[in-house]
Parts: C-alpha cells; structure tokens; sequence
C-alpha cells in the first residue's frame, strides 16, 4: 500500500517557544491598540458632544471647557421655533408609522402566508427602491409631488418619510409571518378556530415581536429623516433633524449640541428597547445561505 | 440608518427560502401553504400589492417624470415644475441632451463626480477592511476586546444620521478635540477633517460601520467550526485561513458590505453637507442645491440621473461578486 | 509505516469551573487503534480536541513519541483529525480539499498532484477529483475528508464521531474502509465514539469515559466480558443487575432465589450487585434456579428473541435462540451461563481477581453444566 511507503515521513518542529510567544504579545499589542484606536473613532465624537451640552466655551486649543453651564439647555428648550419642531416631529413621525402599517402589514402577511402570482417580484421593488441611492430617489420625487401639489404640505413630507419605512414595515414582519410553524395553524384550526380566529389569536401574537422591531425601526427612520424632509417640507415644515442643518451653520456649536443631544435621545431609549429582538431579526434576516 | 439600503438577493433568502429570527422552514411546509393559497391567490396578490403601487406612484413613474424632465420634456406632467424654475434647456423633438452637456462641461461639475466616486469607493473599502479584520479575527481566535470592539461598531445604529455628522463635524473640526489634541502634541499643522474630503470619507465609515459588522458577523457565524478546524489542522496558520478558507466562503456578504456600504455614501446627503467642504461637493449636496438654492430643477435631475447611473456601476461590481461566488459553489 | 505512541500523563481540563477530564493518563501504542467510548459529556472528545491541538489541558503533558507538545498549535501537530460534521470546504474541490494541507507545505506542483490522485484512489474516488463537496454524497464526502486527513501524513489520526452523521449502511460501509485502511497504513488511530458497535469493531483496545476519568480499558473483548463496573456493563451490551447478599456460596437474591458461585469469592453478608447478560440467560426445562420463571412478553429481533421473565420482584430480560418456542404466560427455568459481581454501590468488582467470569449458576447440581460458553481471559474451568 503507497499511503504511507511512497511519502517521506516529515519532520515536525518541535516549538520554538521564543517566537510564539513574541506572536502572542504582537497579536495581544495588535488588539490593544485597535481597541483604543475605535473608542477614539466610535465612541469619543459622541463623548465630546455630551461634553460640548454642558460647557460654557472653550479657549481653543484647551481640552476642557472653561467652566461647565446648563445655560445653554435653558436656551434652548426655551426657543419656540424649536418647540415647534418638536411639535411637528412628534405628530409627523407617528402618522408615517400608521401608514406604513395600513400599507406594509396586510403585504407583509400575504407575502409571509401565501404564494401569490409575482411574490417575487413585490419583494424586488421594495428592496430595489431601497437599493437607489437616497438622495437621487428624493430628487427624481420632485416633478411627481409638484403635479400633485405636495411641495411644501404636510403629506408631502408624510410621502417622503414613508419611503424610508417600507422595506422594514414589509420585509421584518413577512419573515416573521413565515416562520410561525404551519402546525401550530393546524393545531388551531384543528381546535375548531375559524381562519380569521386564527390570524387574530395565533399569526398576529406570534408576529408581534417582528412587528414590534419593524414599527420602531420605521418610526425611527421617519423621526429621524433629514434630507427627503428638507427638500419636500422646507421652509415651512422644519422637523428636529432638518432644524439641524441650520443649527450647525447659524448657532453656536454648544447650542446644536444640546438640541442634537435632545434628538438623539427617542433613537437610543427605543433601538435599546428592542436591541435583542433587533440584533436576532439582523442576523437572521441577513442570513444569506 | 436611513442611509443604508438591502439587496433583493437577501430578501429572497430569507422570504422565500430558510425563514426567519430562529427556526427554518422546512420545504413540505412551504409547498403546503403554497397549495393552500391557490384560492386565496387572489386576495393575498392585492394585498401583496399594495406597498408595490405606493412606490410606483411616488418612486417608479417619479423617475420616469424626471427623465423626461431631464431631457427637456418641460410640458405634461413637468409643467408645473417647470414654471417654477430656471435655466431650462428645452427639448426639440425627442429631447434635449442640453442640460447633460451643460453639466458635463463644467469642470467643478466633473471634479464633484470624481469626489464622490474616491469618497464612495474608499468609504467601502475601509467599511469592508474593519469589519472583516474585527469579525474574522474574533471568529477565528474570540477575545473579550475584540467583543466589545464588535459591540462599539454597531453603537452608531443608535445615533441620527443628522447627530452623527454633526458631532464627528465639531470632534475633527478646526476647534475640535482633534484639533486641539494635535496643538497641544505640539504640531502646527493641526489634525482636522472637517470640512474635507478625508473627513466626508470618515463621517461615512463611522456611519456605515454598524451594517457591514452586522452583517459579517452573521456571515463568520454560519461558517462551520469544523471547516476553520480543518483548516489549522491542515497546518494553515489564522491569516491563511481567513484568506482561503473564510474569505472565498463569504465572498458574497462581502460584496454586499462593499456595495451597499458605496451605495449609502453614494446616496448620501446629510453627512457630506454637514462634514464636507463647500468645493468640491458629492453629487448628492451638489443636486440638493442645485434644486433648492440656484432653483434649476431640470439640472438637478441631470445630478440626480449621474447618481443612478454610478449606482448601476456599483450594481455590476455585485452582480461580478455574487456571481463569481455561485460558480465556485456549483 | 507511521505511527506515533501517543501518551497522556494527568491531564486535565476543566470548562468554566467544571472537570471536563479529570487527571486522565493513557497510552495509546504505535499503530494502535484505540477507541474512546462515552456517553456525551464523559470527556472524549475534550481529550481528542486537547491531543489535536485545539484546546489545551489545564494540567498534565500529553506527549507525542516522547515530546510534550502541550505548547505545540494545532497547525504544527503532526495530527490530523477527521470531524463530525461533514467539514470540506465547500468552495473547493475534491482535489483541492485534499491539496490544500500540501499546498501550504510548498510541495513541488507534480507530487501534490501525484499524491492526490493517490489518495483519492485509496479512498475510491480518484474519478471525483473536479467535483465540489455539495456534489458528493455524505459517505464520499467523509471519505475525501479521510484521504484530506492522511495527505498531512499524520502520526496519529484523531477520529471524531466521523461515521455519526452517516446513516446506518454507509456507517458500517464507511468504518469497514477505515478499519482496513488503518490496519494498511499502520496511522496510530484515536476514534471518539458514543457507539459501542463501532468500539467493539474498530477498536485494538477501547477506553471506556465517564464523568471526566477512565473507567475501563481493555480490549474489547475484555470490556464486554469482563467489565469493571456496572456502568461499563450497562454501556456495552446489556445486562440485568439484581442487588443481592453474599452468603455461604450462593447469592441470595429477593424473593429468595439463590444463585451458586463458588467458593471463596465472597465473604457472608456482603451486599453486591449481580449482573447477567440477556444472552447468558439459558431456558432450561429440566435444571435452573430453584425459582421459576413467567413468561411476559416475546419480542421478535429477526435472528434471536428477546424475553421479559418475571419471578416476584425479580425482572430478567433474556436473549435466546429464534428457534425456542416459547408464549407469554409459560412458566420456565432458567440457568446463568455466567454472572457478574459488583460491589453494592455498582462501582468496583467485588472479585476483581476473580472476575465475575466465574460461571455461576443453577443449583449447584448444575454447576459443570453452567460452565459452558464463557471465553474471558479470567475464567477458570
């Protein structure tokens, strides 16, 4: 038999324990500093922020403010052009989520449940419309919202938010359709529940956590849309994040750092909400084989 | 977050194929319910459809509108706009390629394409380079730093686009901490971004990040233990294993990080005109202003059309990526 | 022919606080092919990971011909492992799975491409060279992971539970091969398994695991007819265990049947665990044990018969010729072709010396009669 006669037996190094363990400190040094480089990268800008909320001012190049203020808070919660971005970004981000949900959910269900004729071709169109670049998608909008007079009106800026909100409000919620076991309809129907008995109390309870996901990615992407906003609602509908624009040009950088700090806060409380739930949907969902 | 966009490929993966968060969908269950839904065909299409004619109003016949827009149709549907604009190249006939030439023979015009191509290729380059080195180094040798170095990347998920610019615009600014950092080191010449090509391409990787660690670290997961053991036992040290063995094996998601991580720079607006400077700009600030303050809707369509158009070169480098990738699986 | 001892010297690893092995020593011989067999979470495959290189014992040597390679990582261990779970590289093909370990060790392009066809050939499968794995079915896709395996020339070839994913007839088929193929190319072989048929089948010798430690090793005849404990007895093969009392030289058991041994192997009073293998229990019409036995219930195995007998509180399963005929509610008498003594805890042998080979059973009349049929090294005439 060849396996063994027609090979040479190899000689196998014993370890040169000097080496590898010089290995080991390089890899051990490697990951030191990339940790520090990426808390410098990610995490500073946004300490440096905070820092900027509650600071006087600074003398340049000095690391830390001349003296620490909540002045600047005052000031702005206290601006009523500002109010009325709020007002306006907490009233115009709930309405998209409703209609997305009157358009997305029944898609969403008939997309996870069923085989229709050209299925694949709605989950084409809501991911290509997704895969446009934004801003040209925004731009190409323009001619089509000045015939139907929506430049400068509310749904217009409903319109454009809305865009963002598709492909989670459909894509999220027909995965989740299509994982509930056919069984457990089965068994269900098997109990005697009528089929709308069976959307109600067994598709829609199971649903709920990739609905629940959905609904604050949509709302977030609808709260927290700048550029399609600006171009469609400005200069009457200045939500939060359009108001930045200005802020950053026109103010002082304290004052946008309150007001950004202020932004931010709906983002982090509710995506920390629904962290779990959101990083088993991505990978799952971005489970490509 | 906004800015970030999926591919349909992905979409069909998990839709139609293995299913979602948690259990897959084993192929009877599916050929099952498609035989149920032959009755129910109907209703579920109009329901199906729905989201698919919402886009088609206000995503769809839009770009064809400003097609015509483009080429100097100004009657029908673009009446309105129109009337409202200036600097309109009208069409004669079939159209006008008046407004495209316009564009292309300026040159500021030509060095906001170049600009915005190096910011979108170099973004996803350096998107695709950290989030492979973080993911593939944890998956092949796993450490507390390096999880919570994954951890750190998916933080600017959590952050407004809008937040995000503004803050990396003030942190690498000419009074930032950067800045300063750099005086108090003692060197003149100052470290700021802001206000800079390098510092759009920096603002676009912080933002990015999230999605393409995400991603291929569902990509590392799904690689079995055995097939990386394999690779050790067959005496190939880390580096060569997520060179040949792991690399090859993703090449997909990779090309998916790259693309859509240069589609969202592409498509960008909110980071380059906070972070960028005022010349050159990319095309996503050039076409805004285009359309807002010098009023040329036609010429911001052109802009817009310019975008597109790199996009569908994006889209060929995945198509290339996917493919290639289906070959060498059979 | 190449084949490494392999030795282990108190080794032991413990994950998150708990002893997966514990101070576990062994030595396997050149060219020898020693099975691990365990239940999960017994510790085979830590040791297996631990002596290919993948995890590293946190106390003890393991030594291969004589050098500690507990430093030494996985890609500089002349080991090769073969996995569970279908492993190839999937990107790859057939021959450039087997290559790839070659290519690295910068081999001229002619022997790597001579060597491939060789071992694809060992392997049958020299025509599938080009093909991908998806193509393959599980047995050749296990085989190429063999002949990928081999083209390291390993001094020792680790086996994990390679044949578990396999359904049963490539299983036998596939474990044939590589016994032959191990017994040719004289590779010292350390197979983890859960499966006894497989250990009693490959093995020179096996090494039975539980809870971290060695319970037996010995070869597998010694295991099956002389095991150390009735947790070895239990995991090969099975057994009836009846607890009794040693008394005089018998082994009264409840409901007061008695069981003879001979002399000299008990003391009175002792407590102890009998054991009888299902296939040494004899129906005998004539002479048995002074209890009689019901008949419950007859099951058909195809080339033998299994039987649930009934005596009071007394349970006995009883493997016997397809040919007896017998009926649920017979009354029979029974005879042990052989018994196993256990201390009462089920731990050690009461006897070790002795073995429980002794053939004991019946009235002692009967005692020549029962002789018949044992093979153990210990057993005495």
């Amino acid at each position: 038999m060849s396996v063994a006669a027609s090979v040479e037996v190899p000689g196998w190094n014993a370890p040169t324990s000097r080496a590898r363990s010089v290995l080991r400190v390089g890899m051990r040094v490697g990951q030191v500093v990339l940790f520090l480089a990426a808390v410098f990268f990610i995490v500073a800008p946004l300490g440096w922020l905070i820092v900027l909320a509650f600071s006087r001012g600074f003398s340049f190049p000095s690391l830390v403010p001349t003296s620490f203020t909540l002045s600047w808070w005052h000031t702005v919660l206290a601006s009523p052009g500002l109010l009325h971005s709020v007002v306006l970004s907490v009233t115009i981000a709930p309405v998209v989520l409703a209609v997305s949900m009157v358009i997305c959910l029944p898609a969403a269900y008939a997309i996870g449940r069923y085989n229709f004729p050209g299925k694949r071709f709605v989950l084409l169109s809501v991911f290509s419309i997704n895969a446009f670049p934004r801003i040209s998608l925004y731009i190409a909008m323009i001619p089509m919202l000045f015939l139907l007079n929506l430049m400068g009106t509310v749904i217009g800026v409903v319109v454009v938010q809305l865009i963002g909100t598709i492909l989670f409000m459909t894509w999220i919620p027909a995965t989740g359709f299509a994982a509930i076991p056919e069984e457990l309809v089965e068994a269900a129907r098997d109990a005697g529940a009528s089929k709308v008995q069976v959307f109600w109390r067994v598709l829609l309870p199971l649903c709920r956590p990739s609905i629940a996901v959905a609904a604050v990615l949509s709302f977030l992407a609808a709260f927290d849309e700048a550029q399609g906003t600006f171009i469609v609602g400005a200069p009457n509908y200045l939500t939060m994040p359009v108001r930045m624009y200005s802020l950053v040009l026109d103010y002082p950088v304290q004052f946008a750092a309150v007001f950004a700090v202020v932004l931010s806060i709906p983002s982090v409380v509710l995506l920390i909400l629904v962290r779990k739930h959101l990083f088993a949907g991505t990978s799952a969902a971005m489970h490509l084989r | 977050m906004s800015e970030t966009s999926v591919s349909t490929e992905v979409a069909e993966a998990v839709v139609g194929g293995a299913g979602a968060p948690g259990a897959p969908a084993p192929r009877a269950r599916r050929s099952r319910r498609s035989a149920e839904g032959g009755s129910r065909g109907g209703l579920a299409g109009l329901l199906g459809y729905l989201p698919v004619a919402f886009l088609l109003v206000f995503g769809g016949i839009p770009i064809v509108f400003s097609l015509l827009l483009m080429f100097g149709h100004l009657g029908g549907p673009n009446a309105a706009i129109s009337e409202l604009g200036q600097g309109e190249i009208p069409a004669h006939g079939i159209g006008t390629l008046g407004a495209i030439t316009q564009l292309f023979e300026n040159a500021s015009y030509r060095q906001d394409i170049f600009a915005t191509v190096m910011v979108f290729v170099v973004t996803a380059a350096v998107v695709l380079a950290i989030a492979a080195l973080l993911t593939f180094w944890h998956r092949l040798r796993p450490s507390k730093p390096l999880a919570v170095l994954q951890f750190l990347a998916v933080i600017p998920l959590f952050i407004p686009v809008v937040i995000a610019s503004f803050s990396l615009w003030t942190f690498w600014g000419d009074r930032g901490f950067t800045n300063s950092l750099a005086q108090l080191a003692g060197w003149s010449n100052g470290l700021i971004f802001s206000g800079r090509i390098q510092g759009v391409i920096l603002a676009e990787t912080w933002v990015s990040l999230p999605f393409a660690v995400l991603l291929l670290r569902a990509g590392v997961a799904s690689l079995g233990d055995s097939s990386l053991d394999a690779g050790r036992d067959a005496g190939a040290r880390p580096f060569t294993i997520a060179r040949r063995i792991m690399l090859p094996q993703l090449r997909r998601e990779c090309t998916v990080v790259f693309c859509f991580t240069a589609v969202g720079a592409l498509g960008s607006f909110t980071v380059p005109y906070i972070v960028g400077p005022s010349s050159p700009v990319m095309l996503g600030v050039d076409a805004v202003n285009t359309y807002t303050a010098y009023n040329q809707p036609q010429q911001a369509a052109v802009i817009g059309f310019t975008i597109f158009v790199l996009a569908a070169l994006i889209g060929c480098v995945y198509a290339l990526g996917s493919r290639s990738r289906r070959v060498g699986r059979g | 022919m190449q084949g490494s001892e392999l030795v282990l010297e108190q080794v032991t690893k413990s994950f998150s606080g708990a002893p997966a092995v514990d101070a576990v020593s062994l030595t396997v011989r050149p060219h020898e092919f020693l099975t691990l067999l365990g239940p999960s979470g017994s510790g085979k495959t830590t040791i297996l990971r631990m002596v290919g290189g993948f995890l590293s014992p946190d106390t003890g040597r393991i030594l291969i011909d004589g050098v500690d390679v507990s430093g030494v990582p996985v890609e500089r261990r002349p080991t090769a492992m073969l996995f569970q779970q279908l492993s190839l590289w999937p990107h790859l093909n057939v021959s450039r799975n087997v290559s790839f370990g070659l290519e690295l060790r910068h081999r001229p392009k002619q022997e790597i491409a001579r060597r491939v066809h060789e071992l694809l050939s060992v392997v049958g499968l020299a025509e599938l060279g080009s093909r991908l794995p998806a193509q393959l079915s599980g047995g050749q896709q296990q085989r190429v992971a063999l002949a990928r395996a081999l083209a390291l020339e390993p001094r020792i070839l680790l086996l994990d539970e390679p044949f578990s994913a396999l359904d049963t007839k490539l299983r036998v088929e596939l474990r044939t091969f590589v016994r032959s193929l191990q017994r040719e190319v004289g590779t010292t072989t350390l197979l983890v398994t859960h499966d006894q048929e497989e250990a009693l089948e490959l093995s020179d010798r096996i090494v039975v695991m539980r809870d971290g430690h060695v319970e037996q090793v010995g070869s597998p005849t010694d295991i099956y007819e002389t095991p150390a404990t009735t947790f070895v007895a239990e995991f090969l093969g099975a057994m009836n265990f009846f607890t009794g009392a040693a008394s005089g030289q018998q082994v009264r058991l409840a409901g007061d049947v008695a069981v003879p041994v001979d002399e000299g192997v008990l003391a009175a009073g002792d407590r102890l665990e009998m054991g009888v293998r299902p296939e040494d229990v004899v129906l005998d019409a004539d002479a048995g044990l002074p209890a009689r036995f019901t008949v419950e219930e007859v099951t058909s195995k195809g080339h033998f018969r299994a039987l649930r007998l009934r005596c009071g509180a007394l349970d006995l399963r009883a493997f016997v010729d397809k040919g007896v005929v017998v009926a649920p509610g017979d009354d029979v008498a029974v005879r042990f072709r052989k018994v196993h003594l256990f201390g009462s805890g089920g731990g050690g042998q009461v006897a070790p010396e002795a073995a429980a080979e002794r053939p004991v059973a019946a009235p002692s009349a009967m005692a020549v009669r029962g002789a018949s049929g044992t093979s153990g090294s210990g057993s005495r005439p």
